[in-house]
């Protein structure tokens, strides 16, 4: 029985793969955020639920490995 | 209810998405010129297209009570080629006078070359010439904002043009106000990932009104469906605008179609 799956594309094959739809979910992401402020204003923005969105956001962002483990982690009760 | 799709590639489409877009209240569809999916090899080639969607389309569509239009033109994926498109645009003229034929479209440009823009301009020409409609094709992605602006700018400067009878499909949130504000008529396509979004899409009717605002679907070959025009219709009515849903889906198209003096559905209210 295998362990682990070795990945039998290249990272560029990958990224070819799926550089279309991760920016159609980031445009999603946008709208979504426009949508909000459009019908909230700033300080809707500011609430609780749209922090942790943007916290999100800046945690795919970042440089740091594991980003799909810290997503889940930042919307988890403790 | 009564629904219009403004732009669907039927010839790619099975006879069972005829049925499903009738059982979805669908009773015209519009089906511009375009690319197959390969380079033709020859102007008979269009020749052959320009005949099978003028002449033998409407026929399947009558099956299901759908009046089918369609509009012909050298599409912009093939506009590069100089000598190939000014074969095809001879004959033009004589898909012109068929009775389900609205106008020249969907011409426009791909990636922005001066070849393209050539093309796109003796087709402007053609169509004032005969005094047709026109279905413009603005560019996906990266060059979707240059080609439009560059679209917009010569329609714009030509003096001629009444912005009132040309519509620039698969205008997104960074093409569709400079359109909108040289008068023109603007379309978005629900398209899956490369194009809009029924949210998107919603926003933007919010955002700019009802006003020549047209939606589509252009399923084709590609991974599409025509029921991408009814997730759009879907998601107004639970976004509360249920009462809009005949204007966007039904009357404009009407009134924009209507000035062919072809198009043969009537729209419900006044503008």
């Amino acid at each position: 029985m295998k362990t682990i799956l070795k990945p039998q594309r290249t990272v560029e094959e990958l990224l070819e793969d799926s550089y279309l739809h991760t920016r159609s979910a980031l445009l999603e992401t946008a709208a979504t955020f426009d949508r909000l402020q459009r019908l909230g204003g700033d300080d809707f923005m500011k609430s609780e639920k749209i922090k942790r969105l943007k916290e999100a956001c800046y945690l795919i962002a970042d440089e740091q490995e594991n980003r799909t483990v810290r997503f889940l982690k930042l919307f988890s009760e403790e | 209810m009564k629904i219009i799709e403004p732009h669907i590639h039927m010839i790619a489409r099975t006879t069972q998405d005829y049925e499903r877009m009738a059982k979805m209240h669908t009773v015209a569809c519009c089906e511009p010129a375009f690319w197959a999916g390969y380079d033709r090899r020859s102007a008979e080639a269009f020749y052959d297209y320009f005949y099978h969607i003028s002449e033998y389309e409407p026929t399947r569509a009558a099956q299901y009570n759908i009046d089918h239009y369609c509009w012909v033109c050298m599409n912009p994926k093939e506009a590069d080629d100089l000598t190939l498109s000014r074969e095809v645009l001879s004959f033009i003229p004589e898909f012109l006078e068929k009775e389900t034929v609205l106008g020249l479209g969907e011409i426009g440009l791909n990636k922005n070359t001066p070849n393209e823009m050539t093309i796109f301009e003796e087709q402007v020409e053609i169509a004032l010439e005969y005094n047709q409609l026109i279905w413009i094709h603005t560019p996906h992605l990266g060059d979707k904002l240059k080609g439009t602006k560059m679209m917009v700018d010569y329609l714009k400067g030509h003096g001629e043009i009444l912005p009132e009878r040309v519509v620039f499909d698969h205008t997104e949130e960074h093409t569709i106000k400079m359109v909108r504000d040289a008068g023109f008529w603007s379309a978005m396509t629900n398209y899956p990932v490369t194009k809009n979004s029924p949210d998107r899409i919603v926003d933007t009717i919010e955002c700019y009104g009802l006003d020549r605002m047209l939606v589509d679907a252009s399923g084709d070959w590609g991974p599409s469906d025509p029921g991408t025009l009814h997730d759009v219709i879907f998601k107004m009515k639970m976004r509360g605008h249920s009462e809009d849903v005949e204007t966007i889906f039904y009357d404009n198209p009407c009134y924009f179609l209507g000035q062919s003096g072809k198009f043969k559905p009537q729209p419900t209210c006044k503008l």
